[in-house]
This record gives C-alpha cells, sequence and structure tokens, in this order.
C-alpha cells in the first residue's frame, strides 16, 4: 500500500476520533449541568454536537474518494466498511444526545426532590457512557494489539451491563413512587423514557466497538 | 514558474505516423502541470503511447511521421519553447534529458550498475570523477536502489532483479535532472512487490519533478495520479482530476471504460 494512503486511513480515524471526543465533551457538560440542575449549561451541551453532522458527511466522501481511487483490501477494505457503519452510528448518537438534554430540560430550580434525586441516580449511566466513549476513543486508535482491543471491547460491554442494572433499579424506584402514591404519574412515565434514550447512546457505542473488532480482527460484519 | 503550474502544455496536437493515411491522433489538448502526475489511461490503439513518445520527440528516430499543433515546455522563467520546432540532433539530446522516458521492459545498457547511472552524465559533458561518483550515488538513492547496489556498483546491470532494473533506468533518468519523466507502463512486467516499490518511488519524485505515466491498470491510475486523462481512438475523450474522473466521470464513455462495462 502507497503511503499516501496510509495517510487517508488515518485521516478518517483522526477524525472519527475528534467526532468522539465531541460527543465526550457534550456528555461531560451535560453531566455537570445534570448534576447542578442548571437549565442554561443545558444550552452548552448542545455545541460540541454542532458540527457533527457536517463532519460525517465529510468522513464519509473521504471514505468514497478512498475506494475510488485506493482499493482498500482485507483489512483495508474492512476498516473502511467498519467506519462508513461507524459514523452512521456516531450521527445517531449525537441525534438521541440532543433530544436527551432537551428533554432533559425537566431538570430545573422548581422540579420536586423525587424526581432530582431519581435524576441524580440516573447520572451513573451517564458516568458510565463518558467511561464507554473514551474506551471506544482508545479503540479507534489501537491498530494492531488484538489482545488489548478485546480488552478494551469487553470494558464498554461492562459498562452497558451496568448500564442496563442501574436503568432496573431506577425503573423499580420509580415503580415503588408511584405504587406508594396509588397513581400513575405521567413526569416520571416520560422521565424513564428519557434516560432510556440515553440508554441507546451506550447501546451504540457497543456496536461500534464490534465493528470496530470486525476491522482489525476480522470475522463478519 | 511557468503560468497555472504548467510545465508542459500539448495545443492542437495531432500525429500521423509516416506511410498512414489518417492520423493516430486528432487535435489533442493536455496540460501537464508541475510537481504532478498525469495518468493517461484507454483501451489498446487510442494513442497513449504515441502521445507520450510525442512528448519527447521519440518518434523522429524514425523518419515522415507528421506533427501538427504544439507541444509547450516552459521554462523557470516562464518562457516556453515549442517542442515541435526543434530541427537538431543536439536539441532532441537536450530535451530527452529536460523530459525523460522510462518503458515498458527495462532497458539497462550492458554495462556495470555504475555505467549505466554515469552513461548519460558523461554524454551531458560531466567528466570530473568525484562529482559523476557524487551524481550517480544521488540518482541511486533517488530511485530507491541505492541500498541493494552501493556495494555491487561495479557488477552487471544484467544480473539484477526486473524490479531492480526498472529503479536504475529511473536513476538513470532521474541523474540528468529532468523535469518531466514520461512512464509508458512502467510496471507492467513486474511483480506486485517490484510494482509498489515502483509506485512509491513515482510519488516521491513528483516532489522534485512532473510525471506522465501510460497505464493499463486501472487501480494504478488511481491510486497513484493527481490528473488523468481518458484517450479514446486517437482523441481527448475526457481530462480532469483523477478524483473527478474516478468518481463522477463527466462523460458515459469513461465511466464504461473505468467500470469494465466498455465494448
Amino acid at each position: 500500500m502507497l503511503h499516501i494512503n496510509e495517510e487517508k486511513l488515518q485521516e478518517v480515524r483522526d477524525r472519527t476520533s475528534e467526532i468522539l471526543k465531541d460527543l465526550t465533551i457534550s456528555q461531560k457538560l451535560a453531566l455537570q449541568a445534570l448534576e447542578t440542575c442548571d437549565s442554561k449549561s443545558f444550552e452548552q451541551v448542545k455545541i460540541p454536537l454542532k458540527m457533527i453532522n457536517k463532519n460525517v458527511e465529510d468522513i464519509d466522501n473521504l471514505i468514497l474518494t478512498i475506494f475510488a481511487l485506493y482499493n482498500p483490501e482485507a483489512k483495508d477494505l474492512r476498516e473502511m466498511v467498519a467506519f462508513l457503519k461507524i459514523t452512521s452510528s456516531l450521527q445517531r448518537i449525537a441525534s438521541n444526545e440532543r433530544n436527551y438534554i432537551k428533554n432533559m430540560g425537566i431538570c430545573n430550580p422548581d422540579t420536586s426532590a423525587e424526581v432530582k434525586e431519581i435524576i441524580n441516580t440516573s447520572l451513573s449511566i451517564n458516568r458510565c457512557t463518558i467511561k464507554a466513549l473514551e474506551y471506544t476513543i482508545e479503540m479507534i486508535h489501537e491498530i494492531e494489539d488484538k489482545d488489548k482491543l478485546q480488552e478494551l471491547a469487553s470494558r464498554i460491554s461492562v459498562e452497558y451491563s451496568k448500564t442496563d442494572d442501574i436503568y432496573s433499579m431506577i425503573e423499580k424506584d420509580v415503580l415503588n413512587i408511584m405504587h406508594k402514591s396509588h397513581t400513575v404519574t405521567e413526569e416520571y412515565m416520560n422521565l424513564l423514557k428519557y434516560i432510556r434514550k440515553n440508554l441507546k447512546i451506550i447501546d451504540r457505542l457497543e456496536d461500534i466497538s464490534a465493528r470496530l473488532l470486525f476491522a482489525r480482527i476480522g470475522g463478519r460484519l | 514558474m511557468a503560468k497555472n503550474n504548467l510545465i508542459m502544455e500539448i495545443k492542437d496536437f495531432s500525429f500521423t505516423y509516416s506511410g498512414a493515411e489518417a492520423p493516430s491522433l486528432q487535435k489533442i489538448n493536455l496540460p501537464v502541470l508541475e510537481n504532478k502526475i498525469t495518468a493517461m489511461i484507454g483501451p489498446s490503439g487510442c494513442g497513449k503511447s504515441t502521445l507520450l513518445r510525442a512528448i519527447n520527440r521519440i518518434h523522429d528516430l524514425y523518419s515522415g511521421n507528421k506533427y501538427e499543433g504544439n507541444i509547450n515546455l516552459y521554462r523557470a522563467d516562464g518562457s516556453k519553447e515549442n517542442i515541435l520546432d526543434l530541427k537538431k540532433e543536439n536539441d532532441f539530446i537536450k530535451l530527452r534529458q529536460e523530459v525523460g522516458m522510462i518503458f515498458q521492459k527495462p532497458t539497462p545498457f550492458p554495462m556495470s550498475i555504475f555505467d549505466n547511472v554515469a552513461y548519460g552524465l558523461k554524454l551531458s559533458g560531466i567528466k570530473n570523477k568525484s562529482e559523476l561518483e557524487g551524481r550517480v550515488e544521488k540518482a541511486l538513492q533517488g530511485a530507491a536502489i541505492w541500498k541493494e547496489t552501493k556495494d555491487r556498483l561495479g557488477e552487471s546491470a544484467l544480473g539484477l532483479s526486473g524490479g531492480q532494473q526498472q529503479r536504475l533506468c529511473i536513476a538513470r533518468a532521474v541523474a540528468l535532472k529532468p523535469r518531466v519523466l514520461l512512464f509508458d507502463e512502467p510496471t507492467s512486467a513486474l511483480d506486485p512487490i517490484s510494482t509498489g516499490a515502483i509506485e512509491e518511488l513515482i510519488t516521491e519524485l513528483k516532489e522534485e519533478l512532473s510525471v506522465v505515466i501510460v497505464t493499463h491498470n486501472m487501480q494504478q491510475a488511481s491510486r497513484l495520479s493527481d490528473y488523468t486523462a481518458f484517450m479514446y481512438l486517437g482523441d481527448l475523450a475526457e481530462y480532469d482530476t483523477t478524483e473527478k474522473i474516478f468518481l463522477n466521470p463527466e462523460k458515459k464513455l469513461t465511466e464504461d471504460y473505468i467500470t469494465g462495462r466498455f465494448g
């Protein structure tokens, strides 16, 4: 493979990693905003997400050029197909993040103590997502060490399992609260819906890690 | 610097072989940009090699061929010279030093590796031994074959592998510090490893000079070149950036050829 082709492949990796970094910043800002229930800070969360659609399009076009000009084969071919799917997942993560932060506007100084407590518990999911994002970035740059890749992928799976457990606990708590008050409160049901939206982010990160394993180790897409 | 970074410009160029009734090339217009690789692609008999050979007047080794139009070679000061106006043998030699040619089949001379590279230098008037040695070493390094040959410079060039012979031929051309190098299917007789080495070398050479390459290998044209010219039946059917030609060609004919749906 020509030196210039290697550079193009590296450019795809670097640009994808930049998007993941933007998503991580956005997640960290969201966590900060929700920890203080400061709805004004929510606006900042959207800033790192602004350019993601355009950046994803740029990566897709770069991959198209690589296909047209450099005829990638074997692991290069797997990597380019994997990254096409990864960019699509990144777009969806950004969309989930936007929806999540818009809906979490329910977190403000007037929010009841019970709801604040549920939100607070749910923030463990955000912390897991941030960790999973950081592991994914590490995976993007890990080209050769297959053991390290497997290890990072299983760490992402662990974070995903943790979020699943946390959500089950939150769901149980919410059902208890509603059971005690003998009413089905729309506010609580919506809150569960929003938290579930946040869960989708880490779900997609697990998909991305599977694509990266396909790219670097092989197997079926 | 020549205008628009042009190093050569082919304008309304037509070429008719000696004894032929019809021209093999008709009104070709093609720019050759400085420090870029221009690939010429097209089916056999479309005139790629004929055009390439016209660019350094190799056709003139045989008489009776007919040229029309202009092939301008731009100088560093911006002036230009129509190489079709050249008449004297000395001018042809000077032109071929500035516009070198690498052929499909490696053509080392039956002499030592050192003498192969020094041959052109001696012809151009360099006699000083230490200068010759320096230029030969630099050329062999430039052609990425120094490491393999530095301990056997006195041995026959015919003992080298096909890929090494081709790189030696490139070194021989590079030694004369040409401004343009023409490659006529330079890797079609080589295995994939030698092909990779030559391709890597060509991409490095474009830092120093401009390259025009004729190839039947679409992948080679796409991964190597900055600009691509598609020729068909003696016409220049389409010329554009390689990315445009291979992603969004203007003409159906080009697309059909590139995608193998031709004929």
